[in-house]
């Protein structure tokens, strides 16, 4: 069955977590970094996400919370919990990166560089 | 500012009290944490940077908490899914086409005139019935009642429930209580009437429940149907299947000695054929009741629309002289309300008592002990 696109603060959230494990105050950082400002996630947002894409098994929760040096994790850690991407989590976003790849070659094929 | 803080991130606490409980459990303590990272960031950079943050918050907390509820409801409904009881087996292709034709056959039968020596037509009026009723009966009957055949019984019963039942509690029990209900409800005037309908329908209705619980009561002694029983327990919503049998026999009696009611009475039809149909493709307790309800709700609704209109093309000159045909018109079609209710009733409740009976999933200790 073919995967529909991500949503952008799905996209962005495994894309955070694609350079490794984090939690979730350095996940939304991360997301709000990686968008350039784009993409804002506030907490109720973030977890619901987290939790459907856990349901998803496109990342996992790490059973000890040993995040290595993370600057944000030192600010509060009640109850943090470290997220990783899972192998499927990574194909995930691998195809999504192909599939908006494919879209902007197409884009550029058709030679709408201005657009770009 | 730290006092501000504090109550800041206790308001955010309690309103986490939003999110469904086995979802606070998961993630409440660390959604506490990262809001507390937030707010206290934020309020060293100042009062301004503070406020942003708060109503974003606070702003974006109800859609997610709301789409939780959501998620849970979809997993209950999931995880009450009967499909998944290993001795359920999907009604067969032809046991579903059989079911359509019961209801749709009656139908056809009156709209279509079939080009048949009236000679023949008493022969295959009886080859029909075999094929249509009495075959799947007894396939039905030989596979030890699987949910598909229980329509067929209820049909039985509901022919027992007003024709034996129905009419032996008439005579020997109710006449003081019918004397008493006409003085009550007694008046010649519309909402008179239509309340004697209303306790008309209920005895209708009482009569085939008893019906019901005899049959059910007897095949529950039969080591053969033994095993049925038990998976009527599982899903009661295969009770709502067998009253719905019922339903067939109630709307012949509310709908007869109309004359043009051929297109009425084969969409009524129509529609408790899709509900049967919806009822057997259904995965879910909920989804099959709603099926049923529907498909009733539709009959009905075609039924009370078709009174309405067809009424005064009728040549009722003893009612239309007795009483004012407007209000005969109005009294007719509203009392399919009446017929709809009780019937909604017994249809409906099984599926009911199945879904307040489901329990909640268990919350893990741990969150137990995190909570207390």
């Amino acid at each position: 069955m073919m995967q529909p696109p991500l949503t952008e603060p799905t996209f962005f959230i495994l894309l955070s977590l694609y350079a490794g494990p984090r939690h979730g105050y350095a996940i939304m950082k991360d997301v709000q970094a990686l968008s350039e400002n784009r993409v804002s996630l506030s907490t109720g947002t973030l977890y619901g996400a987290i939790k459907r894409l856990l349901d998803l098994e496109w990342i996992a929760r790490l059973d000890d919370d040993g995040e290595e040096a993370l600057p944000d994790s030192k600010v509060d850690g009640r109850g943090q919990k470290v997220y990783e991407l899972t192998e499927q989590g990574r194909r995930i976003l691998n195809a999504e990166v192909a599939r908006l790849d494919d879209l902007v070659r197409k884009a550029r094929l058709r030679g709408a560089e201005e657009l770009l | 500012m730290s006092a501000l803080l504090a109550a800041v991130k206790r308001l955010y606490a309690a309103m986490l009290g939003l999110y469904p409980r086995q979802f606070r459990d998961e993630f409440g303590l660390e959604m506490q944490g990262v809001f507390s990272q937030l707010s206290t960031r934020a309020a060293a950079q100042g009062l301004g940077s503070l406020a942003v943050v708060l109503i974003k918050e606070f702003k974006d907390l109800p859609l997610p908490a709301l789409r939780q509820h959501w998620q849970e409801r979809k997993e209950l409904y999931a995880m009450e899914n009967p499909s998944q009881l290993p001795s359920e087996k999907p009604a067969p292709g032809w046991a579903i086409a059989a079911i359509i034709c019961l209801f749709l056959a009656p139908g056809v039968v009156t709209a279509v005139r079939l080009p048949i020596p009236i000679e023949l037509a008493g022969l295959v009026a009886v080859i029909f019935i075999i094929l249509l009723f009495f075959l799947p009966l007894g396939i039905g009957i030989f596979k030890r009642l699987p949910r598909w055949s229980l329509v067929y019984f209820g049909v039985i019963t509901g022919i027992l429930g007003i024709y034996l039942i129905f009419t032996t509690l008439e005579r020997a029990l109710e006449p003081q209580i019918l004397r008493w209900m006409q003085q009550v409800i007694g008046g010649r005037d519309l909402v008179s009437r239509l309340w004697w309908q209303w306790f008309n329908q209920a005895r209708f209705w009482l009569s085939i429940v008893l019906a019901n619980a005899i049959f059910l009561g007897a095949a529950a002694l039969l080591p053969w149907f033994r095993h049925q029983m038990g998976e009527i327990r599982k899903d009661l919503s295969q009770l709502s299947f067998l009253f719905y049998g019922g339903i067939l026999i109630i709307f012949f009696i509310d709908f007869d000695e109309y004359r043009y009611d051929e297109l009425y009475q084969l969409g009524s039809l129509a529609f408790l054929a899709l509900g049967a149909w919806g009822y057997l493709k259904a995965g879910t307790i909920g989804r099959r009741t709603l099926a049923l309800l529907g498909g009733l709700t539709g009959c009905m609704l075609v039924m009370g629309v078709g009174k309405y209109i067809l009424v005064p093309q009728q040549d009722w000159s003893y009612w239309l002289s007795t009483h004012p045909p407007e209000s005969e018109r109005w009294f007719e079609s509203l009392r399919t309300i009446a017929t709809w209710f009780w019937a909604a009733l017994a249809v409906g409740l099984p599926g009911l008592i199945q879904v307040l009976r489901r329990r909640p999933p268990a919350i893990p200790q741990e969150a137990l002990e995190m909570a207390g």
